[in-house]
């Protein structure tokens, strides 16, 4: 762990600003004077004052527009240089860049999650995962720290960062699925079985895709910040149940609900579309959805088939082995024994490469088949805020001619009433295009960000399997090429 | 597809005894092409394939006997002909089988169909092999049907008819099927029928695991295509990937195609091991041939046995119990008489069981002489097999791996 940098005095001294804006000049676009205020509040908010953050945070997010690059492992040089030219007028955000690099550049967070253990018996039972994390960054209290979740805490993780972020356009990573027929099973498993090492497939699943869960959401600069996030992290207290997340209840039914209505609302609206980014971009996630459900539907069945090849696999080394047992010839035998060798290694082999497949492959997908899907709900957001926006105008329009009809009949009164709406309904108006301005620019940001983050996944992912998958090709050749001699011994 | 007719060579190289002629040290027999043919009109057409048997003289000294160069063309039934024949005439040699005669582990892509060009090809090479088997034979090769086979195509048809071993060879079929219950057994050929059986069952299980492992290699690949597809129409909606995608598509689709020829290959050793499973068949055969003399010896042994419990009896004048009931009793004259004629019968029958004994012995010399012969063959032609088969599977194995290496530096080249 490198020697923590006694981060510089954050917010007494605005000449901070001053002193790193000569080393670059990206910032002597900035803004100079961060106002009193906010310096106070984020300030208390680092304190761990989570009130205090929150408020600040509330009313900085629909001023916030830059994304605050944190590297995470040194995975996205080229994100923070782009987005610092960005940089426009939110100062506390100017700071925190001031903090990354004040220490050297080197903010990483790593998180893993391990442990996973049964607590409790029948219906009530439940997993609890141990979320162990590993950072320098200066806004969290420790270096090293781990807490014990479940997996409703997550769930109740995404809602909170989505009530808050959504709005305003940002991409929120998805939380993993709710499997029913999976922790049922757990639960009415008897309790030795609920150990981490029985290899239980549907956990070790879960475990893997919570840690890409918690990784993808730390990779956001701005969710990273979220005194949410840090808390979900670092609060050692058990979480408050997140009861809205439960499958079965009456909360339940609700989101169901809405989750219709909104899904009508999808189909069913068609906006007037002034900026033809967003259809492009729009048509562009559709497609690679289609070309990714494919490839999905394709690793599924892939996997399946290598496992089918493992156990036919069993079935040659088995008969080759009874071969060698009827034989008397002595190197005969032997050379049949050995095949019957050489074809488990094989299976073996398969099997190991089918889970390959589908850990590294088939889940990934499965999680940027999520992550579209919340690509376009922050598109729908917008959808949402134009259909607003429009309505106001509407309003407006009409409390126009409700003020001009009461000014025809002479009715003072009304007359002032009706300005004062008019006057409101302007205001609306304003506001609502404003926001509209806003989340637009908000989202083409966090969709460039995305993309970034996407290619940079999939060249990874694919590497990866690639590697896996060259390493059991080469073993492939080493069992055949040791066998080969054994059969040319045959005398 | 490969021509096997090397492989009989190795038989006389590798032969460690005094090298026995057969004549395929002064001839050589290839089955080199096939033809479909129709019988009938019109109407009621019915198809058939024949394959064309060419012989060539090698060896001038037997220019007298064979000309240069002979072709006859031969259906698949007249190969059973032949070879049944063979059987009747030859009962103690483990006789080489034909390649089967309906698919056997047929999968996905080997069809049914008799007259699949890929199975024709594949029953050429098969009826080939048989043919080289038995003109290495150090027996078989001198049989004179066999010869006329090669070389007259009517001739041999006709005396397929005058010989009448056609009816031989039903009666023996339905003499052997019977089921033999032996009061002594040679434990040699105990536990060679034993084996015969082992043997069939484990060959017949591999054969069945690999057609099957060989299907599912096949779907593997075959979705690598679709892998392919995937990436060709992604990289159309890629900016920065989209090169690298597509390359990786073509690959893919090189990856998927290429486990054909790779398959076909291991078609062939398949047939290899399919020979030896019926192989074992032939091996049961002799057998059960043993058996059928030892039950005749054991026959003869029980009648002379009985014979002589009757000369007995009759020595003693006791007749049968009716005629005691009856009160008549032989005189001394019809005793003597009975007891010549039953003495007459048990010299009789005593000869018949020396010559019982003889043909067994004979038999069984020269079964066993032929079995060892053939257990030899099976070794070399089981390392033949077992080297191509882990030389197939390494071929390829590193042709995916090069391939895949491909796929990976294609991918790596993503900024």
């Amino acid at each position: 762990m490198a020697d923590p940098v006694e981060p510089p005095p954050l917010f007494e001294n605005v000449d901070i600003l001053g002193d790193c804006a000569n080393d670059e000049d990206l910032f002597v676009s900035a803004r100079q004077e961060p106002p009193e205020s906010y310096c106070a509040d984020f300030h208390d908010g680092i304190d761990g004052d989570a009130d205090l953050s929150n408020l600040s945070l509330e009313e900085d997010r629909k001023t916030e527009m830059e994304n605050v690059p944190i590297n995470n492992g040194g995975g996205l040089p080229d994100t923070m240089e782009h987005v610092k030219r960005q940089v426009a007028r939110s100062p506390e955000i100017m700071l925190l860049i001031l903090q990354v690099e004040a220490a050297g550049g080197e903010q990483f967070l790593e998180i893993s999650i391990t442990e996973p253990q049964k607590v409790g018996e029948g219906m009530s039972a439940y997993m609890a995962y141990r979320v162990k994390t590993k950072t320098n960054m200066p806004i969290f209290k420790k270096r090293e720290f781990s807490v014990t979740r479940r997996f409703s805490d997550f769930l109740g993780l995404h809602d909170k960062l989505s009530e808050k972020y959504l709005k305003v356009g940002r991409i929120i990573p998805p939380a993993p699925e709710k499997s029913v027929i999976g922790m049922t099973k757990i639960k009415i498993s008897s309790q030795s079985e609920g150990t981490p090492t029985n290899g239980n497939d549907f956990v070790e699943r879960r475990r893997a895709s919570l840690e890409r869960y918690l990784k993808r959401t730390a990779q956001h600069p701005v969710l990273v910040l979220d005194p949410d996030f840090r808390e979900f992290l670092e609060s050692d207290v058990e979480l408050p149940k997140a009861t809205s997340t439960s499958a079965l209840s009456s909360a339940g039914v609700m989101r169901l609900f809405n989750k219709v209505g909104e899904t009508v609302n999808k189909i069913t609206y068609k906006m007037d579309e002034t900026d033809p980014w967003f259809e492009d971009r729009l048509t562009h996630i559709e497609a690679l959805e289609t070309q990714l459900r494919k490839l999905h539907a394709n690793v599924e069945a892939m996997v399946s088939y290598r496992k089918e090849l493992s156990h036919l696999t069993n079935g040659v080394s088995r008969s080759a082995a009874m071969l060698s047992a009827c034989e008397d010839h002595n190197s005969l035998s032997m050379a049949l024994s050995h095949l019957a060798d050489t074809e488990e290694k094989v299976e073996a082999l398969h099997l190991e490469q089918a889970n390959t497949d589908f850990f590294i492959l088939c889940e990934i997908l499965k999680d940027y088949l999520g992550l579209l899907g919340s690509v376009r709900d922050a598109f729908h957001e917008r959808t949402k805020l134009f259909q607003h926006w429009q309505h106001s105008q509407q309003m407006l329009a009409k409390k126009r001619e409700a003020k001009a009809k009461m000014e025809l009949t002479n009715r003072a009164d009304k007359v002032d009433q009706a300005g004062a709406e008019v006057i409101e309904w302007e205001a609306k108006v304003e506001r609502g295009q404003e926001n509209f301005d806003k989340i637009s620019k908000m989202i083409k940001m966090e969709v460039e960000r995305f993309e970034k983050c996407r290619v940079h996944d999939f060249k990874m992912m694919f590497i990866r399997y690639l590697e896996n998958h060259l390493n059991h090709q080469a073993q492939l050749v080493k069992y055949w090429e040791a066998f080969l001699p054994q059969a040319k011994a045959i005398a | 597809m490969e021509n096997k007719s090397t492989k009989p060579k190795k038989i006389t190289d590798k032969n460690k005894h005094q090298k026995e002629d057969t004549i395929l040290d002064h001839l050589e027999i290839s089955v080199a092409e096939s033809e479909k043919r129709a019988n009938g009109t019109l109407n009621l057409r019915e198809f058939y394939t024949v394959y064309l048997i060419e012989t060539k003289l090698t060896d001038s000294v037997f220019q007298n006997k064979f000309s240069k160069l002979t072709t006859v063309w031969r259906r698949y039934t007249e190969f059973e002909h032949l070879r049944g024949y063979l059987e009747i005439t030859y009962p103690y040699i483990v006789l080489p089988p034909l390649p089967e005669k309906r698919v056997m582990f047929g999968w996905q892509k080997i069809s049914s169909d008799t007259f699949d060009p890929n199975f024709v090809d594949r029953r050429r090479a098969g009826l080939e092999n048989f043919l080289l088997r038995i003109a290495s034979h150090p027996v078989l090769s001198w049989d004179k049907h066999f010869i006329e086979f090669l070389q007259h195509e009517d001739d041999w048809r006709e005396s397929c008819k005058t010989n009448g071993y056609l009816q031989l060879m039903e009666n023996k079929f339905k003499a052997l099927n019977l089921s033999m219950r032996l009061r002594n057994s040679d434990p040699r050929f105990e536990s060679i029928k034993e084996y015969s059986h082992i043997f069939q069952n484990n060959l017949s299980n591999l054969l069945k695991a690999r057609s099957r492992v060989a299907e599912k290699q096949y779907n593997v690949h075959k979705l690598h295509a679709n892998y392919g597809r995937v990436f060709s129409e992604w990289s159309v909606v890629e900016k920065d990937m989209g090169d690298a995608l597509q390359k990786t598509g073509h690959y893919l689709d090189s990856l998927a195609s290429s486990i054909d020829a790779g398959l076909e290959d291991e078609e062939l050793l398949a047939d290899q091991l399919k020979e030896y499973l019926f192989f074992a068949n032939s091996l049961q055969n002799v057998c059960k041939n043993y058996e059928y003399h030892q039950l005749q010896l054991e026959g003869a042994e029980d009648n002379v046995a009985t014979k002589n419990i009757e000369r007995n009896k009759a020595q003693q004048g006791k007749t049968s119990l009716m005629s005691r009931l009856f009160g008549a009793v032989d005189t001394d004259e019809v005793r003597e008489l009975k007891v010549n004629l039953l003495d007459q019968q048990i010299q009789e029958g005593a000869a018949a069981v020396n010559i019982s004994k003889t043909n067994l012995n004979e038999f069984s010399s020269k079964a066993l002489t032929d079995i060892e012969r053939f257990q030899n063959q099976k070794v070399l032609d089981l390392r033949e097999t077992l080297t191509s088969y882990a030389f197939l599977q390494l071929k390829t194995a590193k042709k995916g791996l090069q391939t895949w290496i491909q796929i990976r530096d294609c991918l790596q080249n993503v900024p």
